[in-house]
């Protein structure tokens, strides 16, 4: 019964972690390994899970847990410029330099703007942004305006 | 680039996603599962190593003088304790999963390292400093009935043996509490600058 589900919430949630753990990162294989522990972690308490929340908000708590343990690992994720342009056609290399882009511009962020930032792209609420993250509905709601104001200036500098 | 022009969610989910492999999460959770098997499968070895010895020695001196010796019987009492002691104390504190995955915000996350913290702190300057002394107490105990037996052609003779044999025994557990204080103060650093960087994330 438990691999049904968890498999079911695999299938939806695995390249929404993914996306929040590169935000946070901007390393692919670091993102993968952040989403993997994510859902080992997910298996192992899944039946413990009381549903105090739902299942979306307590896979993003864990998942942004064990990005802020990153610290552990290192100070400064890595924003490699180098990554920034590949040879492919015009209209994908510019699709893809401008999403590689603004991982970048995520990446310069701090810690805790990454994690808003990457949950609010990924068209999660800001009500479970606050129960996710612990901060209050007020405080991400200024803080997303504040991150995107941030994030323009960035990309725009880029351009120019 | 403009910035009216760009539309962020857009760009953020552009496909730039790694295909995703439930086989490898599966492999995960089974090196998991193994890791923790294994670290149990240890410890009880080495309880029922300990146990085993402990009545492997009684039934071995059974027919010899040292049997029902009081420095013996308190000697194996007083190792066997310790190691029973430490072991549950170990298994606790080094537990693989983390209670602070499961934690709702930066605030509790700190509050559960805060406190690995001060259990990592008592475990270095207290606990471990307990369980060498009292092993090598119970070592130095156990241990006594047979070093006085023994024959020495040197001036001095079996006290110079005695003293001798507790000088190494002493330096053994020197050198244990040195290494066990410089492993400890690694981690508690390490926690505490999590801690920090944590703090300074709010």
């Amino acid at each position: 019964m438990y691999k049904e589900l968890f498999e079911s919430l695999y299938a939806h949630y695995w390249q929404r972690i993914y996306r929040l753990a590169l935000g946070y990162v901007n390393d692919a294989d670091w993102a993968k390994g952040i989403a993997q522990e994510t859902f080992v972690n997910v298996w192992n308490q899944l039946p413990k899970f009381r549903a105090d929340s739902g299942y979306g908000t307590w896979i993003y708590r864990i998942a942004v847990n064990i990005c802020l343990r990153q610290i552990e690992r290192s100070k400064k994720v890595m924003s490699d410029e180098s990554k920034i342009r590949q040879s492919k056609s015009v209209e994908e290399e510019y699709k893809e330099t401008n999403t590689q882009i603004l991982y970048q511009a995520i990446s310069e962020l701090s810690e805790m703007n990454r994690i808003i930032i990457s949950l609010t792209l990924e068209g999660v609420d800001q009500k479970q942004i606050a129960d996710v993250t612990g901060l209050t509905h007020a405080n991400v709601r200024t803080r997303v305006h504040r991150i995107k104001e941030e994030l323009y200036q960035k990309l725009n500098n880029y351009g120019k | 680039m403009e910035s009216n022009q760009v539309n962020l969610e857009q760009l953020w989910a552009t496909p730039r996603v790694e295909h995703s492999d439930i086989k490898e999460v599966y492999q995960s959770i089974d090196t998991y599962r193994l890791k923790k098997v294994k670290m149990n499968w240890a410890l009880a070895i080495i309880g029922v190593s300990t146990i085993g010895w402990i009545i492997g020695i009684y039934i071995w001196l059974l027919d010899t003088e040292f049997a029902g010796n009081l420095w013996v019987i308190l000697g194996s009492l007083c190792c066997g304790i310790t190691m029973m002691l430490f072991m549950f104390n170990y298994y606790r504190l080094n537990s693989l999963m983390p209670e602070s995955i499961l934690t709702q915000s930066t605030s509790d996350y700190i509050a559960l390292l805060t406190k690995e913290k001060k259990q990592q702190l008592q475990l270095s300057k207290v606990w471990m400093n307990v369980y060498i002394v009292t092993l090598i107490t119970g070592i130095a105990i156990f241990t006594y009935p047979f070093i006085v037996k023994i024959d020495s052609a040197i001036v001095g003779g079996k006290n110079i043996v005695l003293m001798g044999y507790y000088i190494v025994l002493g330096i053994w557990a020197g050198v244990n509490m040195y290494g066990n204080k410089k492993m400890n103060t690694k981690k508690i650093i390490k926690l505490e600058q999590m801690i920090s960087s944590l703090q300074a994330i709010k």
